[in-house]
Order: C-alpha cells, then structure tokens, then sequence
C-alpha cells in the first residue's frame, strides 16, 4: 500500500504550502513564554527557599537531638539519700544523709565543666550546672555526709571525693573541708530562712477550729431554746 | 559554503535560543510558522483553532528547545512537535473516533490521477472523517509507518490499515465527484 502519484502529489503539494499566521500570533506567542519564563523562574526561587527551609529544619532537629540525647551524667539521690555515680556498686556509691529529711536531692554533673550541682527540690528536675567559678552549688545547707568518703564515679571524669578530698580523673582536686564550707555557707538561693508548713495539719487545724466553733454554736442554740421551752412548760403550768 | 554559512547561522539561532533570547526566538518563528501553520491546518478545519494549537506548539518547542541535539533537521524536528500538539487538540477535543475494524482491502494502484490545487486537495481532506482524515495525514504526509500511527493514537496497527483504506476510498470518491463537478457532468 504505497502512496500512489495522486497522494504524492498531494503530499508535495501541502508540504510547499505555506500560511501566513496573523500578526498576533507572535505577540501571544510572546505572552505565553513570558508567563512560562516567570512560572519558571518563581518555580525555581521557590525550590531555593524550599531547600533552605529543609537545611534549616535539619539544623534544628539535629541540634535538639544533640541537646537531648547528649550525654549526660545525672546522678539521682532518692529519699534521704544521695547516690553519686551512674554505676551501683556498692564500692563506689556513697550516702549522704540530710538532717532536714529532703524528699529528693538530685545531682546533675556536666563533663565539660566538671561542675556538680545538688538541688533540693522535691520533684525530679535536672538542672544543668553552669560554668561557674565556684561549680559546686549546694542549696540546702544542712546536708552531712554519713560516711568519711565521697566516691563520685561518672563515664566520663571519674571522681573521688573522700574526707579529705575530692579526686577527679582528669585531674581536678578538690578538697572535702572546702566542700563541706562550701556547704556551711549559707548561698545567695537560700537568703530567706527555711519554713516548713504541713499544709495537711493546717487544713486539719483550721477544720478543727471550724468545727469547734460550729459545734458550740450548736449547743448554745440548743440550750437557749431548750430554756425557753421549760420557761413556757412551766408557765402553762403555773396557769 | 554559503550553505554550511546558513547551516552555522541556524544552530546559533537555537542556541541563542535556548538561552531565551527572545530576537532569536522570534527569528525562528518567523521562518518556520508559515510551514508550521500549514501543517495545523491538515489536521485542523478551522484556522484560528490551528492558530491556536500553532501557537501552543511554538511555545512548547522553545520550552524543550535544549532537547534538541542538531543530529536531524530542526525543521522536522519542529513539525512532529507541531504534529503530536493536533493530535494532542484533537483528543482532548474528543473528535477523533477510531472503528475497531482491522478488515481492510488492498487499495488499486490505477487511482485517478488529476492536477487539484492545494485548496481543492485541503477541501477534500476536510471532508474526510477525522479519523480518516488523521490517519491518512500521518500515513501519506508524514511518512509515519502503520506501526508508528498505531502507537501514536493508541490504537491496532490493523486499525490503522483499515483506516486508511477507507480513507482513500472515501477520497477517490470525492476526487471522482469534484472532477464531475468541475467538468460539469454533474
């Protein structure tokens, strides 16, 4: 099924064939390419700052997780006890004892800093050790160490407080006596004096008394109407 | 020389091009939209819709202008664009019905033979359905192969056939009819 000579023919004929377009044509032509070149351009400024959005979430998530999966060596002291050291053995643990029956003493040691924080806070709050000049901040005072030695043993700085001092591995000595005056000495957090208050025993009290008051008033009413009624008995029956 | 000169000229006309220079673009498309406009005009019946689908292909053509390698000539490479954009408007214009029939018959080579201007030739492919019509075009204008057509619309290769056999049958009967017409037969 060759084209036969009337189809080439028509073949060479419309291929020779040309129109002339209107004169618009280029103008809308123009146009169009205008609107794609900008698309375009748009498109692509918006890629860039689409890439710049993405590195900058990048930036964050990675730094909030090294902020918090960073290695930390927290030490959590339990009740009316205060355990220095990650590791449980019994070798390298050490007790503390507080006179004023803290709920919860926490210690969080930061390695860059070698800086040991104890707070006194009852719930369990982390705090983070500043670099400081003095790094031990003790903001309860009465805290006394039950045994003559201190043995701190972290992953990282290894330290051994005794009584008489306080070894750090990576050779940072401190001395027990400057600790415990360290911990004589009253701090700028701990300006106001201490007052405990059982709120339980003074909501008790205060029912107490409400009661009490309630209860007598009670009686007094009682009492006066029961006097009246004998009061009246009595007259009616005088009468 | 004066050839390899014009050959020169042109491929920096496209690589000025490409860069969306639009002198250059506008040079391209001064030299090429008469015979590009000619081609819509095959495929589509009404003018300002060729020009419009002229247009559109224009555009698209300088969009993936960088895809051309300068292995083959551009302006062929600029008619099949031209091409797949009418059979683009046609589709999406739902005017194109294709029967499934794959029976078709060999076609006699003893066709009429007559000198028709180009108008009387665009008049009688007009009236070809577009089916026909578009089959026909691709087959006889554009070279394409039964193979290539099926696969360009999506349809069977035997398709194809059958539709060009009766494109050509319809087109001799109109030839026939013009030619009584004209003769006055009729």
């Amino acid at each position: 099924m060759e084209p036969n000579k009337l189809e080439t023919q028509i073949k060479e004929q419309l291929n020779a064939r040309e129109i002339q377009p209107s004169s618009l044509a280029w103008d809308r032509l123009d146009a169009m390419l205008t609107v794609v070149e900008e698309k375009k351009n748009n498109r692509f400024h918006f890629l860039n700052n689409r890439n710049i959005g993405i590195a900058a979430s990048i930036m964050i998530i990675v730094s909030l997780g090294f902020f918090y999966f960073s290695p930390k060596d927290v030490a959590s002291i339990q009740e009316n006890r205060v355990v220095i050291g990650q590791k449980n053995d019994s070798n390298n643990k050490e007790v503390i004892t507080n006179k004023q029956d803290l709920q919860k003493i926490q210690i969080a040691e930061t390695t860059r800093h070698n800086a040991v924080t104890l707070i006194s806070k009852p719930n369990s709050i982390i705090q983070k050790a500043q670099p400081t000049i003095n790094p031990i901040i003790i903001q309860d005072v009465d805290i006394e160490f039950q045994s003559n030695e201190v043995i701190a043993q972290n992953q990282f700085p290894k330290v051994i407080m005794s009584s008489q001092e306080i070894k750090v591995s990576n050779s940072i000595k401190v001395n027990a006596i400057d600790l415990l005056a360290a911990v004589d000495k009253p701090s700028k957090l701990n300006t106001s004096p201490r007052v405990i208050v059982d709120t339980k025993s003074l909501l008790s009290q205060v029912d107490a008394e409400l009661d009490q008051t309630f209860k007598e008033k009670a009686l007094k009413k009682i009492t006066k109407n029961y006097k009246e009624i004998k009061v009246a008995f009595q007259t009616r029956n005088q009468e | 020389m004066k050839v390899i000169n014009l050959h020169i000229a042109e491929k920096e006309l496209i690589e000025q091009a490409v860069e969306s220079n639009r002198h250059a673009q506008h040079q391209i498309y001064s030299k090429f939209s008469p015979k590009m406009l000619g081609v819509c005009r095959q495929y589509i019946k009404d003018m300002h819709l060729a020009e419009d689908v002229m247009i559109t292909a224009f555009m698209k053509a300088f969009i993936s202008l960088k895809n051309f390698k300068h292995e083959g000539s551009f302006e062929g490479w600029i008619r099949r664009i031209m091409v797949n954009e009418c059979i683009s408007f046609l589709r999406v214009q739902k005017k194109v019905k294709f029967l499934e029939e794959e029976i078709y018959t060999e076609e006699s080579s003893n066709s009429i033979e007559s000198q028709f201007s180009v108008d009387d030739i665009q008049f009688l492919i007009d009236n070809l359905p577009d089916g026909y019509k578009m089959v026909f075009n691709l087959y006889v204008i554009e070279g394409y192969k039964h193979h290539e057509i099926a696969e360009l619309l999506g349809i069977k290769e035997g398709t194809s056939k059958s539709q060009l056999s009766h494109a050509r049958k319809m087109l001799q009967n109109n030839i026939s009819k013009l030619k009584n017409y004209t003769n006055g037969t009729e």
